[in-house]
């Protein structure tokens, strides 16, 4: 395995669970989400020689949510390929949280998946949203209140 | 609530299968000199032509 690809397997397994969960916080869709963690990461292939070593988490970040923008302005013209299909979800209280975590507002929801299921911090979360990282943390505590709350 | 949240996003992450199929198309197959809007358009009806093994088709009108 040459240099380059090595660098890209070790970038591919370090943020893809981060870049998942910024798709599927906002589409709440899992091929949505998965056409963007390729989208994102073949962006980064194709200029991982103008990538510093330093800051490569945030270059990442930015080249998803980048992506999620252009998917947010191609989406309001073209047709729906496919439905949200159901996840294997049997567990009546975890079908009872996913549907409370549907129904927050996306000012709650995001924040929460992307803690939730991408395992990132409030400054990181913050730096993609540009809010400050006590904001994140204020939103995460609210959706986790509103979800007790749902689910009883 | 910890808890339950913990099994929703194990239940929600992307397939390890997923993310190495995706990992693996890309370097074995986009070359980074014909720039991204190439492969973007090469990799999108790519995805949608395995779609079936992995999600029913539905369609919506």
């Amino acid at each position: 395995m040459d240099d380059r690809t090595a660098r890209f397997d070790r970038l591919f397994d370090e943020h893809r669970r981060a870049v998942y969960a910024l798709f599927f916080a906002s589409s709440h869709h899992r091929q949505e989400a998965e056409d963007g963690v390729q989208e994102t990461f073949l962006r980064v292939w194709c200029r991982l020689d103008a990538l510093p070593p330093e800051g490569e988490r945030a270059y990442v970040l930015r080249t998803a949510r980048s992506v999620a923008v252009d998917a947010a302005r191609r989406a309001r013209v073209r047709p729906v390929f496919c439905e949200e299909v159901e996840l294997g979800v049997d567990d009546t209280h975890l079908g009872l949280l996913d549907a409370a975590i549907r129904a927050l507002p996306e000012e709650l929801r995001v924040p929460l998946v992307m803690t939730a299921l991408g395992g990132m911090e409030s400054g990181e979360i913050g730096e993609v949203l540009g809010k400050p990282p006590g904001t994140i943390r204020y939103l995460v505590h609210k959706a986790r209140a509103r979800l007790a709350e749902a689910i009883g | 609530m910890n808890d339950l949240l913990d099994r929703w996003a194990e239940d929600r992450a992307m397939p390890p299968a997923r993310a190495e199929a995706i990992r693996r198309r890309i370097v074995e197959d986009a070359a980074p000199e014909l720039g991204v809007e190439w492969w973007r358009d090469l990799f999108a009806p790519l995805k949608r032509s395995v779609a079936p093994a992995w999600r029913p088709q539905t369609r919506s009108v």
